[in-house]
């Protein structure tokens, strides 16, 4: 926890353009928040192999609002999971939202029962993800995303 | 009611469980994934592991499922389902784990529509298959019965020719981890899980067993009314889709037009998306199953391959049929058609749409598929 707010913020290696992408995803500017490093580091990775260049990452959703504050313009969609310690998914895009940040928002989660689902909707989520998904099944939420929000 | 509330606590647990499970998996599945990357083309033998790393981490998947559908997470609304349908093409994956010495023998009634969750359906053929097998360490047959009790209730029956059960733990064997399988086997999750979705689908479930001669468990549900027709071929030879959905992506408005018209008057209830990043947000909106993909090939910002992989990679039973305006052989080369593809030249020809549709569907196998290339031309309308 204390390694994670020593270093706030990385923003991470700018990844090679995949010529091979049909529309290209490389204008995503995507924030990542997530506790789990390992989950952390798989999600950069898919993201990377799906052409994502701009990718920033947080371990923590009172970090990540923090970040949002100052930063929002470097951010044009978010990946988070549900199942935090201390702010969780919902709880983070909710008071995320309360700041007027309207960006497209996907949420990864382990579970799809009926409830957790329309807590999150009237949260605001654009979308969800359920654990564990493929870069295909990735690729295929964020293309839907971004077509519902443009 | 005891029981009820047994496994009502245990569902939280397992679904809480299940949800941490989920975690782990994709954390596993997702560096094996990357592993082959780094390891592509090198070492045989490390991809293999990777490759069975992966293929674990599946059934570890599959088993959070389990878990999630037994704590009533429901994933699914309750649909009308076409039971001998279903359980035809449920063999297929039943197949592959009974050995040589176990005959599978399928005797099923036609249009016993039931209303229930179709991926609770395949789980309790599944299980109940399973423990069949497992009864059957030295061979037997199987079999599974599907027939109209009486004209509100359907009989689906599992029967073997196994070990079958001792009275003394009959009164057990729906409760949740209790198991006769060696450690490691069986996480005695099976047959609860099967009486939960069966409550579920307002049926009752009920066992006759003779031990050393065998096992037959019988499952009651409702028969519904609602009960879609299938495809039917009518006199004049058209042929009827009810009770289907396909999802149509093309960018020409005019041929959408037609081929929606054409499909929803087959019967198909019909998705129609103007281009193919439409396509991929409707179906997402959709909350039931869809059986056709039929798309454009050439479509601007995300083009009909593409679409169709991305679809297929969050609905893996989807069909996909592939239309475009450029000969089969010419300019399409351009494109890239993956092998097992079907490709209809346009014009679409009605007739020819619906038997490739009709084809589809009498797939038995999807291995069929993918011996050959299958091209339709068509020279004129």
């Amino acid at each position: 926890m204390i390694k994670n707010r020593k270093r706030l913020f990385t923003k991470l290696k700018i990844y090679e353009k995949d010529p091979k992408m049909a529309e290209p995803l490389n204008n995503l500017k995507i924030l990542i928040v997530e506790d789990q490093h390992d989950a952390r580091a798989l999600l950069r990775n898919m993201l990377a192999e799906l052409g994502v260049t701009q990718i920033f990452e947080s371990g923590d959703g009172r970090e990540a609002l923090q970040f949002m504050d100052s930063a929002s313009d470097f951010v044009n969609l978010i990946i988070c999971d549900w199942n935090m310690p201390g702010l969780s998914g919902v709880e983070f895009l909710r008071q995320l939202r309360s700041t007027g940040a309207d960006m497209p928002f996907l949420m990864v989660t382990g579970r799809s029962d009926m409830n957790s689902v329309v807590e999150a909707k009237v949260a605001g989520v654009t979308g969800y993800i359920r654990k564990p998904f493929s870069p295909k099944q990735l690729e295929a939420k964020l293309r839907i995303i971004i077509k519902k929000t443009s | 009611m005891f029981q009820a509330q047994k496994l009502e606590a245990l569902g939280q647990l397992a679904g809480g469980v299940a949800h941490d499970f989920n975690n782990i998996l994709s954390i596993v599945d997702g560096y094996a994934r990357m592993a082959e990357k780094y390891a592509e083309k090198g070492d045989e033998t490390l991809l293999n592991y990777l490759d069975r790393i992966r293929q674990a981490s599946k059934r570890g998947a599959g088993l959070t499922k389990q878990l999630l559908l037994f704590g009533r997470h429901k994933m699914t609304e309750n649909m009308v389902i076409d039971l001998p349908r279903l359980i035809q093409e449920q063999k297929q994956l039943m197949e592959p784990l009974l050995s040589n010495s176990i005959k599978l023998v399928i005797d099923v009634e036609k249009g016993l529509f039931v209303e229930c969750i179709p991926d609770g359906l395949a789980q309790i053929l599944m299980n109940l298959v399973i423990n069949s097998r497992d009864a059957m360490p030295d061979g037997g047959m199987i079999k599974i019965i599907a027939k109209k009790e009486d004209p509100e209730t359907i009989l689906l029956s599992v029967i073997d020719t196994g070990t079958g059960l001792d009275p003394k733990i009959a009164d057990k064997i729906f409760d949740p981890f209790f198991t006769t399988k060696e450690q490691g086997k069986g996480t005695g999750l099976g047959l609860s899980m099967v009486y939960g979705l069966v409550q579920d689908m307002k049926g009752v479930i009920q066992v006759e067993s003779v031990p050393g001669e065998g096992t037959s468990m019988n499952i009651y549900l409702p028969f519904s009314k609602k009960g879609v027709i299938t495809e039917i071929t009518e006199a004049d030879g058209t042929i009827r889709f009810e009770g289907y959905t396909a999802l149509v992506a093309e960018d020409e408005p005019d041929l959408l037009l037609i081929v929606c018209r054409f499909l929803e008057d087959a019967g198909m209830k019909v998705i129609a998306a103007a281009n193919g990043a439409e396509a991929l947000v409707r179906q997402d909106d959709y909350e039931g199953e869809i059986d056709f993909l039929l798309t454009d090939v050439v479509m601007p910002e995300l083009n009909g391959l593409k679409l169709a992989e991305l679809v297929q990679a969050v609905r893996e039973d989807i069909k996909v049929v592939f239309m475009s305006g450029f000969p089969a052989n010419g300019t399409l080369a351009q494109v890239d058609i993956p092998d097992d593809a079907i490709l209809l030249a346009k014009p679409v020809a009605f007739e020819k749409l619906a038997a490739v549709l009709k084809s589809l569907l009498d797939e038995e196998s999807p291995d069929d598929k993918k011996s050959e290339a299958l091209v339709y031309e068509i020279k004129n309308l």
